[in-house]
């Protein structure tokens, strides 16, 4: 999903999603971003099964069965 | 002895710290002036008497370091004692902007200027810049409405001619419309109407049925102060659904649909935009004057700054609307000495400490200020700050999310505030649209504005008056009648105010 910053107000920047929306995101998610910027929200698939395998390895090895 | 002393200590401090907020100085100046300096007055005050008792009969009275003849010692000696001065100078100033050299003539006028600043905020009729208030309290005050009307002459350089300014006609009234977290200001001059941005994306239903309530048909004037989405979220369902005269906008574009929508909306209206920067005189009909001080600039860091501020002059009485407008373009307006006076001041950015500077508080001098604010926003707006300084200032006070849509009032000499018109909205951004229907809303409102009845409470009173009351004389303080009964005033015997 894209969405767009529309304005920063105190700790969030307030984005407008694709429906025109306005939702409240902390500012910490989008450190070096600027009013018009446009963020994509997006699935990291290949990350997420990645880190699915290194998380499952390390509970078989902590695991006793 | 001792606890006078100290009385005197935190008198001193707490006198820095006042004035400090009042005339705009930097606010830990009272660290220095009141504690450090009177430290550093004792610490050498001991040193100088144990000195004469036990060592010299008779001391040097010079400072240490110019006691010796030896010139390096001096040097050094002066250098260091220039240096402290320049720090606490340093300190003290860097925050006043104008003020600066009006600095001394404000001390030395102390006791004048408590009534002075009341002058400024009573007196309607004077047209200088206020600085001038502070070094000559005692200038006589003339009418000087022609006078005022050729300084803009001069500052204006756009063409259209000013509108004339005769006797008002009939009545104006600015409708604060309650959007929660937004700003949406109705202006209903005799014959114009202005509406200067429009609330959020989700207040399109709330501010069409409220225009409609009113059987307003075409907007003469229409502002988008800038382009956030607090401001210009419903400005495309406005356009779409009223006759529109003129819009203003400052040329600066954003991303967003949101603002997308808008342009869209004008070109599909075949309307075309006017540039909102200073100068600009909006055409309200007659007897009204409108014209912006803001932007002054064509290129700012934040969109905030480029926010169209507008004066509104209605016989008398006056009104200041800024937008989000922030320091940057607040120190612009002062320095390019505007008369930014005005009796009611829409307070800049929700009441954020990013606006509202005590300069430019100074300059403007108002008597009301309006805060277009969501309950329980999660931006911390209003902030306390701001608050505490329009309190130093002696503002009244009205906020949105206490009082729902506020309604003020004026025949070009008096100012009537009807607040709590509206239920009061919650906070925004909200995901939800409006769900209240356009009826529902109506009825309500009607309800409420038939059940306010305004009466009137002084300062430190504890009875109601109506308007009018002889005890009314020294202080006179709108409230509705179920304000003043559940804070606890009783009805005035003498002048019998309805129950």
């Amino acid at each position: 999903m894209k969405v767009v910053i529309d304005r920063f107000e105190g700790k969030y920047a307030v984005v407008e999603l694709p429906d025109r929306t306005m939702v409240n995101m902390p500012k910490v998610l989008v450190p070096d971003a600027r009013e018009g910027d446009i963020i994509l929200i997006s699935i990291d698939a290949s990350e997420t099964s990645k880190r699915k395998e290194n998380i499952k390895k390390l509970v078989d090895e902590v695991w006793e069965n | 002895m001792n606890v006078i002393a100290l009385l005197i200590y935190f008198i001193l401090a707490y006198a820095t710290y006042y004035r400090s907020q009042k005339y705009g100085a930097n606010p830990y100046l009272w660290i220095v002036i009141g504690i450090l300096l009177p430290y550093l007055g004792y610490m050498i005050a001991f040193l100088h008497f144990r000195k004469k008792e036990i060592t010299n009969p008779k001391p040097s009275m010079l400072p240490l370091g110019f006691r010796s003849k030896k010139p390096w010692k001096i040097i050094i000696a002066s250098l260091l004692y220039g240096l402290f001065i320049i720090t606490i100078c340093a300190v003290a100033f860097t925050n006043t902007g104008d003020i600066t050299n009006q600095k001394p003539s404000v001390v030395s006028s102390i006791e004048n200027d408590a009534s002075a600043a009341d002058d400024i905020i009573i007196d309607k009729s004077q047209d200088n810049p206020q600085d001038e208030e502070f070094t000559e309290p005692t200038k006589p005050t003339e009418p000087t409405r022609p006078a005022n009307t050729k300084i803009l002459d001069e500052v204006e350089k756009e063409i259209i001619p000013l509108p004339q300014s005769e006797q008002p006609k009939g009545e104006l009234k600015v409708h604060f419309i309650d959007v929660g977290q937004a700003d949406c200001i109705l202006i209903q001059a005799p014959n114009k109407t202005m509406l200067i941005d429009a609330g959020n994306n989700a207040d399109s239903n709330l501010i069409l049925s409220y225009l409609k309530n009113l059987k307003i048909n075409k907007i003469d004037v229409l502002v988008g102060t800038h382009p956030h989405e607090d401001h210009i979220g419903s400005l495309d369902s406005v356009i779409d659904s009223f006759d529109i005269g003129a819009v203003y906008m400052p040329k600066i574009s954003t991303n967003t649909k949101t603002f997308e929508d808008v342009l869209l909306s004008i070109q599909k209206k075949g309307l075309k935009v006017t540039t909102a920067k200073a100068g600009v005189v909006l055409d309200l009909g007659e007897g009204v004057k409108a014209e912006m001080f803001a932007p002054n600039s064509d290129k700012y860091e934040e969109i905030n700054e480029y926010s169209a501020v507008i004066k509104l002059t209605y016989g008398e009485t006056s009104f200041l609307f800024t937008g989000d407008a922030e320091t940057i373009s607040e120190k612009e307006m002062t320095a390019k000495k505007y008369n930014l006076k005005a009796d009611v001041l829409k307070v800049g950015h929700h009441g954020s400490t990013s606006s509202t500077s005590p300069v430019f508080l100074k300059a403007v001098s108002p008597k009301y200020a309006v805060i277009s604010v969501g309950k329980d926003n999660q931006y911390g707006h209003p902030d306390s700050i701001i608050i505490n300084r329009l309190n130093t200032f002696g503002v009244q006070i009205y906020r949105t999310d206490e009082s729902g849509t506020i309604i003020v009032t004026t025949d070009g000499k008096n100012i009537a505030f009807d607040k709590k018109a509206s239920p009061i909205k919650q906070q925004a951004p909200p995901a939800e649209p409006e769900k209240q229907t356009a009826n529902e809303q109506t009825k309500e409102q009607k309800e409420e504005q038939k059940k306010e009845v305004t009466v009137y409470i002084t300062k430190t009173g504890t009875k109601y008056h109506s308007a009018g009351c002889q005890h009314l004389s020294k202080s006179c303080n709108p409230i509705s009648l179920s304000d003043a009964k559940a804070s606890g005033y009783t009805p005035c015997s003498k002048c019998n105010p309805p129950r």
